[in-house]
C-alpha cells in the first residue's frame, strides 16, 4: 500500500451543523483525534451524540462544516478516492441478488479489477473471515453472524489503509455479538488495518479497542480520550476479569455524567 | 418460512390448473345462466354460441394485429419509462425539465390527443402503438423512480465508499434494486398495454381486434363481437402471466417466504 510517509489520521477542529427548521443544529463541535497507523480506536458514546456522523466525515461520505481530515497525509477525498477505504455498515447491506462471493467482489469490480484476480482476493478475505465453503450462498440463506463477516469481507477485499466499523454487529444476539468480537481482534490483527468502530456498547469498546474516545452530546463533543492497555489477545473468558471491569466502569461513569449533566 | 404445513403436505393443485378449473366453471355458469334468464344471444350469447358461430379466421386476423401493436408499444412505453426514471433520478436538471413535461403528457387524456396521433402517425398499427406506449410509460416511470429512490441509504454510502463510478452504480447496484418496483410496474401495464391498443383500434382506426369489436357491433355479428372481447381479454391475461414468469425468474431473490 502507497502511504505517504505521514502514517496517521489526524482530525483537527471538525464541527458539523446541519439546517433545521428556524436555525441551525451543532451536531459536532471541535473534535481533534489522532489514530495511530495500526491501531484499534472506537468512538463511544449515547445515540446523538454524532459518533456516526463523525466516522463519516473522516471516511469522505460526508463533508463537515469545519475543520481538516488528514489521512496518512492525504485529504478525506483523496484518500477515498485511492481507495484506502473499508467501511463496515450497521446493516450488512448485501446485495441480495449476488452470491456471497459476488457481494465481496463488488469493490473490486467498480475499480476495474480483472476477474481472476477478483476472484483470487475475494477468496482469500473469504477465508480470512471465516466463510469457506459458503461463499455461493445467497444472503437471504446466510445467519445474521455471516452476513456479518461478508460485509467485512467486502470492506477488507480492497486492503484498505483504514476501516470503519459502524456498530457492525448491531442486531445480533448477545453470544454471537462477543465471539464476532473475537473474530474481529482475529482479523485486525492478521490484517494490522487501522480501524475506528462507532458503538454505544461499553464492553464492546473495552474488549477492542487501543483506545476509546468517549463523547457526548448537545452538541457532540469528545469527553475523554482512554487508553485500554490489556493484553492481546483477549479472549471471552478475561473479558470477565476484573481489569475489564474497571474499564467498563470508568468509561460508564464518563458516560452517566453526560447524561446527568446534558439531559436535565 | 411458512408456519403453515410444509408444502407438499397441504392439499394443493398446480395454479394453472385451478385457474383452468375457475375459468371452465365461470364459462358453465354463463352458458346455464343466460339459458334460463332466456337472454337474446343478440346481446349477450353463450360461450357455445360464440364458439360456433364467430368468425374465428377475422378474429384471429385481428388479434395478431392487436398482439404485435400490444407487445411493440408495451416495449416501446416500458423503456421509455424505466430510461426517464434512471435519467431523472441521475440528474436534477433533467428531473425538473423531464418530470413535469411527463405529467403533464400523461395528463392530457389519450382521446384529446387522437386527432394529432393519427395526424402524426397515421391510421395504421404506428397510431395504436403509439398510444399503447403513452398510456404504459407513466406508471413505469413512477414506479422506477420510487425503486431507484428506495435503494438503502448505507447501500448509497457504500458505492461512496468504495468510490464506483456512476454508471456502475446504476447498472449493478440501483436499477437491480428496483427491478421488483419496475415488474410491478410490468403487471399494471401488461393489460393497459391491450387497452391502449384496443381504444386506439377503437378510435383511430387500424385492424385489431378493437376495431372488429366496433365493426361486428355495427353489422350485428353479435358473436363475433363477443369472441374479440374474450380474446383481448385472454392477450392481456397471457402477457400478465408471461411478467409473472419473468420475475420468478429473475427475481427470486426479492420475493419474500
Amino acid at each position: 500500500m502507497n502511504v505517504a510517509e505521514k502514517a496517521n489520521v489526524v482530525v483537527d477542529g471538525v464541527g458539523m451543523d446541519f439546517a433545521v427548521k428556524g436555525g441551525t443544529f451543532t451536531a459536532l463541535n471541535d473534535i481533534a483525534l489522532t489514530l495511530p497507523r495500526g491501531s484499534f480506536t472506537t468512538l463511544l458514546g449515547p445515540s446523538g451524540c454524532g459518533k456516526s456522523t463523525l466516522l463519516r466525515i473522516v471516511a469522505d461520505v460526508i463533508q463537515p462544516t469545519r475543520g481538516t481530515v488528514d489521512l496518512f497525509g492525504m485529504t478525506a477525498s483523496e484518500a477515498r478516492m485511492n481507495g484506502l477505504f473499508g467501511f463496515v455498515f450497521q446493516d450488512p447491506v448485501l446485495l441480495p441478488w449476488r452470491s456471497a462471493l459476488g457481494n465481496i467482489e463488488l469493490p473490486l469490480e467498480a475499480q476495474h479489477v480483472p476477474k481472476a484476480e477478483r476472484r483470487e482476493r475475494a477468496m482469500a478475505v473469504l477465508e480470512l473471515v471465516g466463510l469457506d465453503g459458503f461463499e455461493h450462498l445467497l444472503p437471504a440463506k446466510l445467519s445474521g453472524g455471516m452476513a456479518r463477516r461478508v460485509a467485512i469481507a467486502r470492506a477488507l477485499v480492497v486492503e484498505p489503509s483504514i476501516l470503519f466499523l459502524d456498530e457492525p454487529f448491531n442486531g445480533l444476539d448477545e453470544l454471537r455479538r462477543r465471539q464476532m468480537n473475537v473474530e474481529l481482534q482475529r482479523i485486525w490483527s492478521a490484517t494490522g488495518t487501522t480501524s475506528l468502530l462507532v458503538t454505544h456498547n461499553v464492553a464492546d469498546a473495552v474488549f477492542l479497542s487501543d483506545t476509546v474516545i468517549v463523547m457526548g452530546r448537545n452538541p457532540g463533543h469528545i469527553i475523554e480520550r482512554r487508553e485500554i492497555d490489556l493484553p492481546r489477545p483477549r479472549s471471552i473468558d478475561n473479558s470477565l476479569s476484573p481489569d475489564y471491569i474497571a474499564h467498563e466502569r470508568a468509561l460508564t461513569a464518563l458516560l452517566s455524567d453526560d447524561y446527568k449533566t446534558r439531559d436535565d | 418460512m411458512s408456519i403453515l404445513a410444509p408444502r407438499d403436505q397441504r392439499l394443493s393443485l398446480p395454479s394453472w390448473v385451478v385457474t383452468l378449473i375457475v375459468v371452465v366453471i365461470a364459462l358453465v355458469v354463463w352458458q346455464i345462466g343466460i339459458t334460463v334468464a332466456g337472454t337474446s344471444a343478440n346481446v349477450l350469447p353463450g360461450p357455445v354460441q360464440i364458439l360456433l358461430g364467430a368468425d374465428w379466421l377475422r378474429v384471429a386476423g385481428a388479434a395478431a394485429n392487436t398482439i404485435f401493436s400490444t407487445l411493440l408499444g408495451f416495449a416501446v412505453g416500458n423503456f421509455v419509462g424505466l430510461a426517464l426514471a434512471v435519467l431523472i433520478c441521475a440528474s436534477r436538471t433533467f428531473s425538473d425539465i423531464v418530470y413535469p413535461a411527463a405529467v403533464v403528457v400523461r395528463a392530457i387524456p389519450i382521446v384529446a390527443l387522437a386527432p394529432f396521433i393519427t395526424l402524426a402517425f397515421g391510421r395504421g398499427p404506428g397510431a395504436t402503438v403509439v398510444v399503447a406506449a403513452l398510456i404504459v410509460f407513466f406508471p413505469t416511470l413512477v414506479n422506477v423512480i420510487l425503486g431507484l429512490r428506495s435503494v438503502p441509504a448505507e447501500a448509497l454510502e457504500l458505492l461512496k465508499v468504495i468510490n464506483a463510478p456512476t454508471v456502475f452504480s446504476y447498472a449493478r447496484v440501483r436499477i437491480p434494486f428496483a427491478m421488483p418496483s419496475f415488474v410491478s410496474a410490468l403487471k399494471i401495464s401488461a393489460p393497459n398495454a391491450v387497452l391502449g391498443v384496443m381504444t386506439a383500434e377503437w378510435i383511430i382506426g387500424g385492424t385489431g381486434l378493437g376495431r372488429l369489436v366496433v365493426q361486428s357491433w355495427l353489422s350485428l355479428d353479435i358473436t363475433t363481437m363477443w369472441s374479440a372481447v374474450l380474446v383481448s381479454a385472454l392477450v392481456a391475461s397471457v402477457l400478465f402471466s408471461i411478467v409473472g414468469l419473468i420475475e420468478r425468474a429473475l427475481l427470486g431473490w426479492a420475493v419474500r417466504t
